[in-house]
């Protein structure tokens, strides 16, 4: 083994990666290379040191704050949970009701259908054609939402907020795209979009803590703002422990510190 | 339990046995953003963060590969994250507590000497190389497990794990000069 070919072996030798082929011949080139055998001894000292630097505990505080969160967050999934099965029982009753009105409608318009058949052949099937149509362009608009809302360009992001007030449900696929995009968005416009949007649906709980905690991400004070705005609408206790983590920011801004403090008094 | 079958257990919608995987890691993960942050605060806060990630993306674990490499994915990511984030980084205090084991005063001022060095010296390095080096020396982990984790080849953390100790010698090295002057 040559001088400059220990290097690329040093680090699979510190690190106890080394095949023992390997190990024999480094270990002898470091035996007969006086140069060699220093600058490997100076460098697995700093490697020792490092891998003998002692376990720091963390605070108590921190077993007490997980256990917190944990117990947070199942309440929260429990209640979304009661809240699906709720939607289901009341989906199953609406259901039976929407099929007795649904047979009699079809009872109806078959009738009126069959009648006007042999009169307007042609009207029905152009109006069937637009009735897909419609239903075609419902699910475009929400691809083309969540497709926008992950281009690279801000503006494409923003137009993406912006399909979203055109579609007629709102579902968890598009919560969820929002509040990231109020969580990761770089651009300062797209977030508040992403924000003013989230303001607007009514969504379940476990939601809203993602809203809440996302305020601890937000350096923008115009952000801030709306977000604790938004949060103190909701009356949500859970956000004081957010909030008294924000207040500890270094470069808090002035306005935002006093509405924070503000709020934590409203909210304890 | 291994901690997958506890992961399991957790994406299956046992949300509590998360409490375990805490106890077993928060202390080494703790440690690690500590390290990589040299703040107190910041890294309890980053160890929350890791679990509550955990709990909110558990259905996209599959239990290929090791539970720490993919709880140190996590870990990662939530580091990275934080750099898009100023904050300020605080002078190392070397606390009594990591030199508990030396015997006598002047071994405990020794060590309290050489850990402060030695964590000045780690604050020189890049985040990257930084995170390389703690991985694989005070993590103890592979160079295939970090790779994994980094999302890059083996190949490019071992070049970048041997160029960050030696950066890292030289600094330590100039330190101990400078105090010894």
């Amino acid at each position: 083994m040559k001088c400059s070919e220990i290097e690329a072996f040093l680090i699979d030798y510190f690190s106890g990666e080394l095949d023992s082929m390997h190990k024999t011949e480094l270990e002898r080139h470091l035996q007969e290379c006086e140069l060699c055998r220093k600058e490997a001894e100076e460098l697995k000292m700093v490697w020792e040191s490092v891998v003998s630097l002692p376990d720091i505990q963390p605070g108590a505080d921190v077993n007490r704050r997980f256990y917190e969160q944990l117990n947070i967050l199942k309440t929260a999934e429990a209640e979304a949970h009661a809240e699906q099965r709720a939607g289901r029982i009341l989906f199953n009753q609406r259901t039976i009701h929407t099929c007795i009105r649904t047979a009699a409608v079809l009872l109806i318009f078959f009738a009126g259908a069959v009648s006007g058949y042999l009169y307007n052949k042609a009207n029905i099937r152009v109006s069937a054609e637009i009735t897909d149509m419609q239903m075609e362009i419902k699910k475009l608009n929400r691809l083309v939402s969540l497709s926008l809302l992950q281009n690279s360009s801000p503006s494409s992001r923003l137009m993406g907020v912006e399909w979203i007030y055109k579609l007629d449900y709102i579902d968890s696929t598009i919560i969820n795209a929002l509040i990231t995009t109020l969580e990761d968005d770089p651009n300062v416009n797209v977030r508040f979009s992403a924000l003013d949007a989230l303001s607007l649906i009514t969504f379940p709980d476990i939601f809203r803590i993602r809203i809440i905690r996302s305020l601890d991400q937000q350096d923008s004070p115009i952000i801030q703002n709306a977000l604790i705005d938004l949060i103190l609408f909701y009356g949500d206790k859970r956000a004081v422990d957010t909030f008294k983590k924000v207040l500890k920011k270094d470069n808090l801004d002035l306005y935002i510190q006093n509405k924070l403090e503000a709020g934590l008094a409203m909210l304890q | 339990m291994t901690d997958k079958d506890v992961m399991f257990a957790v994406r299956s919608g046992d949300i509590d046995q998360t409490g375990i995987l805490f106890e077993r890691h928060n202390i080494r993960l703790f440690n690690f953003f500590y390290r990589l942050t040299s703040d107190r605060q910041t890294s309890e806060d980053l160890v929350q963060e890791v679990f509550l990630r955990l709990i909110r993306f558990r259905e996209t674990y599959k239990g290929n590969g090791s539970f720490t490499t993919w709880l140190y994915t996590i870990a990662h990511n939530i580091y990275i994250d934080n750099w898009r984030k100023p904050y300020i980084q605080k002078e190392y205090d070397c606390s009594q507590e990591e030199c508990a084991v030396a015997n006598t005063v002047d071994e405990m001022v020794e060590c309290n000497e050489k850990s402060e060095l030695l964590e000045r010296a780690l604050m020189k390095l890049t985040n990257e190389e930084r995170e390389i080096l703690i991985l694989s020396t005070y993590q103890k982990m592979k160079y295939r497990e970090i790779a994994k984790i980094m999302d890059c080849s083996t190949g490019r953390i071992k070049q970048r794990a041997f160029r960050a100790i030696k950066k890292l010698k030289a600094i330590y090295l100039q330190l101990t000069n400078e105090a010894q002057r």
